[in-house]
């Protein structure tokens, strides 16, 4: 699970609640199967914490700090040498366990603080803010251990991140938090398309492999080689070095279609998905190629519909009858950032509070337009 | 409560403090240098001195000696409760599987023992010393009263652990070091002051009820110690430390 929200929204609270380190004023909650009254000190021994800042004891050695904190959860002493050597391996710290903390990096101590609270291969692991610091080299090893001890050590994860790409990568669920209230706890994916009575589809077409291109035009004084009707595997070798073509008219051909279909409630995108709006001829090189034509063209349309079990396959027929070689037809979703901030700006402006003061430029809007 | 735990805190809080070249510095100033200072100084007024006023003299630089690096027990106490609640460190320590106890008692050992020690050796130290000075500079013999040197052996553990009380209960409201020490200095300066301005009689009144005051002192630094139980709990620590 991946906790978000904005600073002081209470998921360090939170975190300190489930682990144990302080006690909840109302409600219950169970961890590690453990009822959380009574149960603290037996908590804590089952969960491994990443506090927010790494707070390690500059003045001692890797090895001997993680020995310190592995004989302070019980791990025999048998175990403990092999555990130490397998997290050090593991964070690339086995050449620096003889060096004080105190000459590390922000990064590495923040690799030594995550063996600290993977040490004892807790039953239920949580990270606050655990890549911060870190290069992406180091993230990526963390984030793949986060996800084989989620996946393949069956492992309760709780991380508490602003990273919302790092939240969707790792979780499975996603809870919003906001002046300690929990806005709002589902999968990501649900998360995404919640409260949209219209949902939005993008439909992709190839041009290249398309039969309709009778609209295409040459440019002013050329001409295109060749019968354009039939013109369909590739249609860049059928330009003349030189020639630019103007699809705009396709585009405009394929909107129309769509957005007269039954259902289709509105066109809020149509965009070419070449590199340039124009294909510009170019020398044939000795392999009988065109450099820099692009390697595909297609054109992308987004519509929204409130049935698109009905909709859908009659926006498809259309098009595909009209000679267009649909080549995907997908659902278009918010991202978790646009989710994330329409959510925790309309908890803020309910408190009073105006969301545009969030934002980091002055005027710049949040949220989907 | 698990002592195993509590052992542990305690010995790497000791092997940090010996690794400390402040302490290490200090250890070998206070422990070695001043003591010998101290025996020249008080052989040489028991020299010149008549009998009765010499006798002492001695007691009073002995305890000094001894009072001065117990004193060091509250910077130690100060830096180990307020210290890692400064630099957070001691955030892992609340999430580990102790209670709080265990951590105080810890914090505690690892608080007096230091101190205890450095007073052994400076006792020993102006000990040595000031029998080389009567023996072999002044050519005078070295009697001293091992009932003074029993009750101040008993009564410099009371100081130091009185210091660390001190300084458990500064810590509870106190979250960066500069203003625990400031705090700490109002408290240790008068109790040195005191101890040395009243050593004669303090020896004396332990001379005729050394058992009293001996309780007294116990009685004191477990009711210190008990509030400071109290006030040492994981919620208040991160509170303070946000």
């Amino acid at each position: 699970m991946a906790l978000l929200g904005p600073n002081g929204a209470g998921k360090t609270t939170t975190v300190r609640m489930l682990t144990g380190l302080i006690s909840p004023t109302e409600g219950e909650a169970t961890v590690a199967g453990l009822p959380l009254r009574g149960n603290e000190n037996r908590i804590r021994a089952q969960v491994g914490v990443l506090t927010e800042t790494p707070s390690l004891y500059d003045r001692m050695r890797v090895a001997d700090y993680l020995a310190f904190f592995g004989r302070l959860y019980g791990i025999p002493g048998v175990e403990l040498g092999p555990r130490i050597e397998q997290f050090l391996r593991l964070f690339d710290l086995q050449d620096h366990r003889d060096k004080r903390i105190g000459s590390f990096s922000k990064g590495m101590k923040q690799k030594v603080a995550l063996a600290r609270a993977l040490l004892h291969d807790p039953r239920v692991i949580f990270l606050d803010e655990p890549t911060s610091g870190l290069d992406p080299e180091s993230a990526r090893v963390l984030r793949d251990y986060i996800l084989f001890l989620k996946e393949e050590r069956r492992r309760t994860i709780l991380v508490c991140t602003h990273n919302l790409d790092e939240a969707e990568r790792l979780a499975d669920y996603i809870g919003i938090i906001s002046r300690g209230r929990l806005l709002r706890y589902s999968r990501a994916e649900e998360l995404k398309t919640e409260g949209l009575r219209e949902r939005e589809f993008r439909i992709t077409i190839d041009l290249r492999e398309s039969r309709n291109l009778r609209v295409l035009k040459a440019g002013p004084g050329e001409s295109l080689k060749g019968n354009t009707a039939n013109v369909t595997a590739n249609i860049t070798t059928n330009v003349t070095p030189g020639v630019s073509v103007d699809i705009s008219d396709v585009i405009v051909d394929a909107v129309e279609l769509v957005k007269n279909t039954a259902g289709v409630k509105k066109v809020t995108n149509a965009r070419q998905e070449s590199t340039s709006r124009q294909i510009q001829g170019r020398r044939q090189d000795p392999e009988g190629q065109y450099p820099g034509t692009p390697s595909r063209l297609s054109i992308s349309i987004v519509f929204s519909t409130e049935d698109p079990r009905s909709t859908n396959p009659q926006v498809l027929r259309s098009l595909l009858d009209r000679g267009f070689a649909v080549i995907s037809c997908e659902e278009t979703t918010r991202s978790l950032e646009d989710v994330y901030l329409e959510i925790v700006g309309h908890e803020e402006m309910a408190n009073g509070r105006s969301w545009t003061s969030m934002a980091p430029e002055e005027g710049r809007s949040y949220g989907r337009k | 409560m698990a002592v195993n735990r509590a052992f542990l805190v305690a010995a790497r809080e000791l092997r940090e403090t010996i690794q400390d070249t402040r302490f290490v510095y200090t250890t070998v100033v206070t422990g070695l240098a001043l003591p010998v200072f101290y025996a020249y100084i008080s052989m040489s007024t028991v020299r010149a001195l008549p009998t009765g006023v010499a006798s002492t003299m001695f007691p009073v630089w002995f305890l000094l000696s001894s009072i001065l690096p117990a004193s060091f027990s509250m910077q130690l106490a100060l830096a180990s409760f307020v210290g890692e609640k400064e630099n957070r460190t001691i955030e892992p320590l609340l999430a580990a599987p102790m209670s709080n106890r265990e951590l105080f008692v810890g914090k505690v050992i690892s608080s007096f023992i230091p101190p205890l020690v450095l007073v052994a050796i400076v006792q020993a130290v102006f000990l040595g010393a000031s029998f080389g000075f009567a023996r072999l500079k002044y050519r005078m013999p070295f009697s001293p009263d091992l009932a003074v040197i029993g009750r101040t052996a008993l009564l410099v553990p009371l100081v130091i652990l009185f210091m660390v009380a001190c300084a458990v209960l500064i810590s509870a409201r106190s979250t960066s070091m500069r203003s625990a020490q400031q705090v700490g200095a109002f408290i240790n300066l008068p109790i040195i002051f005191l101890v040395v301005y009243k050593a004669p009689q303090i020896l004396d009144i332990m001379g005729k009820s050394a058992p009293d005051v001996l309780a007294v002192g116990v009685a004191v630094n477990i009711l210190l110690l008990r509030i400071g139980i109290r006030l040492f709990n994981r919620e208040s620590i991160l509170t303070q430390i946000g």
